[in-house]
Formats: structure tokens, sequence, C-alpha cells
């Protein structure tokens, strides 16, 4: 029991690491020191350890040698030699979806660094408050980076010391020797907790780790982290990734509030909150599912090609759904679904996690397969995209289809495996080119929308494009136009498959996409991607969420009220899809999760960082 | 002696209280100072050597962009400007902040003169706020020489 004890205490004092990235030396003496004063407001915590870099090459080196040990990153935008968001595209692209925090005196890029996938903007000159927010983020990040960290298997890097790590093993010295090693405290201590003091447990089981570790620890800091708030919980995009992981881990047909809450492993959610959200889910699935059976419509998907070019994290939704979905909760968390499965982590199972049926991967060339699950380390779609495309472009699409989304079109299941739909997503795919539609105009989309919030920005990526479904005349000249512009990814390259991290080869030149929608959008996005303005009407139809309110989280607080009204590309904003008028409709039991608005009154716990280091950093 | 150290502390706190009056410093600053405690009781001294350091090596980098015959790269000019800009701001120093501003809006419009005439004054700002704090850390260290202890000032 002693021995249980000193464990206890090991595991009870948090380090976090955090690496600090700027050009400026004197912003960087600051900050660090600022951040590492953080610890003293928190007694029960921690060090926090802040490790100060000049320039991205630094910072990427420093991570080769330290990444494990480093929590979270917090990066300046403007760099001479890499940018903020480069660096944290060049991040994901090494070492996974690391959390990457980008700072600029420029609030400009807020939002186009959120879409990129960074998980928080922060304006400069940094305010107290904010700092907090890093403080707290840096604890969530902690704690769930760790659980993550554990699921990630198929990543060059994290595979080799992950193991160490999380090893669990019931010889004393061995623990001695864990307890030993300078950087990886935290899971040492986490995987003694999970023991419960008692004797070390050989149960490797990850989702064991993760909980228990992470829920042992986590007590401690409770007070500092997200209380436990059964009202207003908001489903962030990287909250939904989490849930979407633990979904396609578990298994849709498998998933149950409880498992899916122990392998988010977030303390301030409740079952509850898990629960109203997986029925949110579950009925938006469904609803894809039915729309997308109705239209019958096919489009020759040079379209698609368009979803490569942008590499949104915005729209993990739909990426894993290749469905109209919105593309709401779209981070770079996102990717993380890919390392969870790295056998079959082909996109296959993106939703639905391992399921008996991972079959229909099998079937598809396998260049696609590389290719999405490639995709996956660091850009959202490249899962579900990829082998659309390459359906898309074969004259006999529904062959192709076919075949590379599994042997049956009945069998929907496996289908939404391969596009991680659910059940009824087959359908949409093998029916009708509605699917295909919403893939392209996705890809298209999101590009397109500098004015909107990082959330609401899928949505309405979807709003625009969704009506492209309903209008075939736009089409060609869409699918004409992105032929040209979009280079069709060549679908050999199977290099892409062996490094999950390495993105570099992406099939689709993406350079031209990736920071500045100013600069680079307009020469892609322009010609392709010019939908028709009536799109927000089709697309009001497809959302129309008479009984749900699967509004997303709006960032742009200032523009509405978490509603997805706020500002679009110029062609959609006229019909700005209304989800109010949905949202007044429904009829939903109070035990819904009604994350759609998101007024910082609202949120009365300050706590709630992540929403409010989303919805406007005031 | 205690008198002494009065007399100084008030000496002090009106001094600081003028430079923040006069524009020179801002709440930036103020938040600076808190950061220093007894661990680490040069603190704000490190910070300003490394802003004022850096100020240097920035304004010479203007200086040269500017300098250059034929094309003038304000790009160059600016980025320059935009990080001399983000370590004022960090530090505080209100003025030169300010000055910033206006001298990256010029650079944006490619006004030649206009640039010139902001880094000239650039230089100049700065060298005043160094000056100035120079006098307010002599201060302190005479307060502490003296026995007593620096005061907090409060900035209403």
């Amino acid at each position: 029991m002693a021995f249980a004890q000193v464990f206890y205490n090991q595991s009870s004092v948090l380090r976090i690491n955090v690496m600090v990235v700027d050009d400026d030396p004197v912003f960087l003496q600051i900050m660090s020191r600022r951040l590492e004063n953080l610890k003293y407001r928190d007694p029960s915590t921690m060090e926090i350890t802040v490790i100060a870099v000049k320039d991205s090459r630094q910072a990427l080196s420093t991570l080769k040698i330290e990444r494990n040990n480093i929590d979270l990153i917090v990066t300046d935008y403007y760099m001479p030699d890499m940018n903020g968001l480069q660096l944290k595209k060049q991040i994901t692209r090494e070492f996974g979806n690391l959390p990457v925090i980008v700072m600029s005196s420029d609030t400009d890029k807020e939002h186009e660094s959120l879409t990129c996938g960074a998980m928080g903007f922060i304006p400069k000159p940094i305010k107290a408050t904010e700092l907090t927010k890093i403080y707290q983020l840096a604890l969530t990040c902690k704690r769930n980076g760790k659980s993550t960290l554990w699921t990630e298997n198929n990543h060059n890097d994290t595979y080799v010391s992950i193991p160490q790590q999380i090893q669990l093993v019931p010889e004393q010295d061995n623990l001695m020797m864990t307890k030993k090693k300078k950087f990886s405290p935290i899971p040492d201590s986490r995987s003694m907790n999970s023991s419960n003091g008692t004797c070390v447990s050989t149960d490797a089981s990850r989702k064991n780790k993760n909980r228990k570790p992470n829920g042992g620890s986590g007590d401690d800091f409770e007070s500092l982290s997200q209380p436990s708030m059964k009202s207003k919980i908001t489903w962030t995009d990287d909250l939904h990734d989490l849930f979407l992981q633990a979904i396609r881990h578990i298994g849709l047909d498998k998933a149950v509030p409880k498992k899916i809450l122990e392998f988010m492993n977030v303390s301030y959610l409740t079952r509850e909150n898990v629960a109203s959200h997986l029925q949110k889910y579950r009925q938006f699935l469904r609803k894809v599912a039915e729309r997308s059976s109705l239209c019958s419509n096919m489009l020759p998907s040079n379209g698609i090609d368009s979803i490569y070019p942008y590499p949104h994290t915005r729209e993990p939704y739909y990426n894993n759904y290749t469905s109209s979905s919105s593309s709401w909760y779209g981070t770079s968390l996102n990717n993380r679904s890919f390392y969870s499965k790295p056998g079959h982590g082909l996109g296959q199972s993106r939703l639905l996690s391992n399921t008996s049926d991972p079959v229909c991967f099998s079937q598809m060339p396998h260049s696609y397969m590389n290719q999405s699950s490639t995709y996956d380390t660091h850009r959202i779609g490249s899962n579900l995209t990829l082998p659309i495309q390459s359906n898309l472009n074969y004259s006999s699409q529904n062959e192709g289809r076919r075949s590379f989304l599994e042997p049956t079109a009945n069998k929907t299941s496996q289908t939404s495996q391969a596009l991680g739909f659910e059940q009824h997503g087959l359908s949409a795919i093998n029916g009708s080119g509605f699917n295909n539609n919403t893939l392209i105009s996705y890809g298209s989309l999101t590009t397109h929308q500098p004015g909107s919030s990082n959330f609401s920005y899928g949505l309405q990526s979807f709003l625009n494009n969704e009506n492209t479904a309903y209008e075939p005349q736009p089409h060609p000249h869409a699918q004409a136009a992105a032929q040209k512009n979009i280079e069709i990814p060549q679908q050999e390259n199977l290099s892409l498959f062996d490094e999950l991290g390495n993105i570099n080869e992406l099939l689709c030149d993406i350079s031209n996409f990736e920071l500045d929608h100013n600069k680079q959008q307009e020469a892609v996005s322009t010609n392709q991607f010019e939908l028709p303005a009536n799109v927000s009407t089709e697309m009001n139809q497809f959302f129309s969420l008479e009984d749900d309110d699967w509004t997303f989280v709006n960032t742009n607080q200032g523009h509405s009220n978490g509603e997805t009204t706020n500002n679009v590309a110029p062609e959609t904003n006229s019909q700005t899809f209304n989800m109010s008028t949905n949202h007044n409709q429904e009829q939903d039991a109070q035990d819904f999760v009604d994350w759609s608005f998101l007024n910082p009154e609202d949120l009365a716990n300050e706590y709630d960082f992540m929403d409010s280091l989303f919805n406007g950093m005031n | 002696m205690d008198a002494l150290v009065a007399q100084l502390q008030m000496q002090y706190r009106n001094y600081t209280v003028s430079l923040y009056q006069q524009g020179f410093l801002d709440d930036q600053f103020t938040e600076l100072k808190k950061l220093q405690d007894d661990a680490s009781p040069d603190f704000v001294a490190e910070v300003l050597s490394l802003f004022f350091e850096d100020c240097v090596k920035l304004i010479g980098n203007m200086a040269r962009a500017l300098d250059q015959t034929g094309t003038v790269d304000f790009s160059q000019v600016g980025a320059s400007v935009h990080q001399l800009k983000g370590s004022s701001s960090s530090v505080g120093a209100k003025r030169v902040k300010g000055l910033c501003i206006t001298f990256k809006e010029y650079c944006e419009a490619n006004n030649y003169e206009g640039c010139v005439r902001c880094l000239q004054q650039v230089d100049i700002e700065f060298k005043a706020l160094q000056t100035k704090l120079q006098d307010m850390f002599n201060l302190e260290k005479q307060i502490i020489q003296a026995g007593g202890k620096v005061p907090q000032v409060d900035i209403n």
C-alpha cells in the first residue's frame, strides 16, 4: 500500500510542457514567464515548463526530440520562415494531432487559424484571461492528449514511444524505473493510478488506461478544469472529434453513452451529455441517409477534385460521412480517428470504427485506400473523398462506386464504414450522385468562406454546395473548371500510405489552399466553386432539422447567436441557412443539448473555455 | 533613513505615474512588472534590455531596407515594423507601438518619405524610453540601497 501511495502522490503532480514559438524574443520571454507563473494559481498542479523557441525550424526539431513531452504548442502567426499555420500543418504532418494554439496581433487570422485546425486563436497582446484559457486548454490537452496518444498506434513516432509509457508492468522495479523517466511521469503515474495503487494492472487494454488514470489525476484538477455543468455543454469541434473517435473505436452499433464517455475521458462531460449527443448524431445520420437516397442525380465527379485542395479541418463530419453533414465540428482532432485504426485506418471505420465488416476496403483499389488513410493524418476529408473521387472519375460510376464502397449496396453498414457513414449512408452514395455532389461541394466550399466562423464554416459550405446536387447545370461548369484546375491525384502513389503522417504527397496540390483564403483561393475557388446563390434553400431543405438542432457551434459570436447566419461567401449570404426556423420548430426534449446557441452570456461558467476560446476572445 | 526612503519612494511613484501619463508606458508594462518577484528580481530589467536590443536590431533592418538604392522593399520594412510593434506591445512601450502602427501604414502605402520619417521618430522614441526607464531603475536601486522597498505603483 505504501507503494501505491508513492504512485499516487506522483501522479497528483501534473507537469505540463508547453512549447511557445515566436520570432520575438521579448515576447517569448514574457510569455514563458507568464505561463510558468500560472502554476501558482493551482496548487494541485503542477509544473508548467515552457520551451521557448524562436522559429519554426527549431520548433520542429524540438518536437522531434521531445515529441511526447510536449503537451501544447503555442505559436505566433507571423514568423519569417514558416508562419504559424504552416508550422501547425507541418506539426500535424510529422507528429500527429498535437494541439496548437495560434497567436497574432492580427485578429483576422483567427478564422483562418481555426479553420486550419488550430486548437485556438489568441489575439495579441495576450490578456490574463486568455492566459488562463491556455492553461486550461493545456490541462485538458494533457489529459485527453495522453489518452489519444494511447490510441494512436499507427503513427511512427508515437508508436515507438507509447508502449513504453503505457506498459503496465507488475514488477516493482519496472515501476520504479518508469517513475524515473523524466519525461513520462504522467503516463506512468497514470497507469499506476489505473491500478488504483494496488498492484499494477497488467491489463493493457487501452480503454482502461485511458479511463482510469485520467480520471484519477483528473480529479485533482477538477477545480480548474471544466466543472461538470449539466446544462451548457458545448460540443466543440474537438469534443465532437473525440466523440467520433470514440464511436469509431467502439462501433456505432455498440456505441452506448457509457462506453463513449469512458473512451472520451473528458472530465466535465456527463453521460447525459453524451447520450443526447449520440442521439442527435444518430438522427443526423439517418437524415443524411434519407436525404441522400432522395437524390438520384449523379454528378460526374470532377467536382470532387475540388475537395482535395481544401484540406480543411473544418469538415470532419463530412469527410467522415461523405455526406452533406455539417462539417461543423471540423477540427484537426478529427484526424486522430485515423490514428486509432492503423490497420484499417483507410478511412474506413472512421465513424463506425471497427466493425465486423471492414470489408469494403478490400474491394477498393489499393491506391485509394492508401490515399484515404494518409489524408487522414492531417487532413479531413481525405478519407472519404479519395475513394469517392476515384469513383467519380469513372464513367461507370455505379459499378466503380459499388465495388469501392462495398460489395452490396444494401449493406449500408458496410458502406458507411467505408465512408464513415452510418447505416443509411451507403444508399446515398450508391444510389445517387448526391453524395458526390455534396462531397464536391464541400471541397470547394470550405475554402470559400473567409468570413464564416470556424464552426459554422462547414455548414455554410454545405449550404452552398448542397444545392449543386439539385442543380445539374452548374455542375458541368464546376466540373469543367475543377478539372482544369485541380489535378487529379495520381492514384498510384502508394507511398502516401506508408507514412501516415506524411501528407506531403497529397494527391492534390493543397499548398495553394493552405492558409490565406484571400490570396490563394481566388485562383482556385472562384471558377470552380461558384455555386448558385440558391444553394442555401436547398440546403435548408436538406438540413431541415425539424426535430433536431444540429446546429453547429458558431464561433462568430459577434454575428449571430450561435447560428450559422454569419458571413459566408457572398453567393450564399442572401440566403443564409436559417437554422433558427428549424430550430424553432423542433420539439426537442429538454435533455437535448442545445449547442446551437453559444451566447457568451449563457455560458455562465467561465471554465467552458473551449467555447469561450472559440467564441470570441473577449 | 526612513525619511530618505519615503522621499525616494515618493519620487519613484511620481516618476512612474508620469511615464504612464505621458504615454510612454501602458498597462502591459504593469503586467510585466507583476511578473517580477523575489524569485526573479531582475525580470523586468532583463526583458527591457532584450527589448532595446531588439529595437536596435530592427531599426537597423529597417534603415537598411529603406536605404536601398533602387526600389525599396516595403514588405521587408513592414515585416520589421511588425516585429517591433509586437515587441513594443508586449513590453508596454506605448509610444513606440503607436509609432509602429503609423509606420506600418506608410509601408503598406509604399510611402518612402513617410517611412523614413517614422523610422527617425521610432529611433528617437525608443531612445527616450530607454533613458526614462533607466532613470526609473536607478530610482529603484536607490530605494533598495536606502533600505526600502520599491513600492507598487497603481496606475489609475
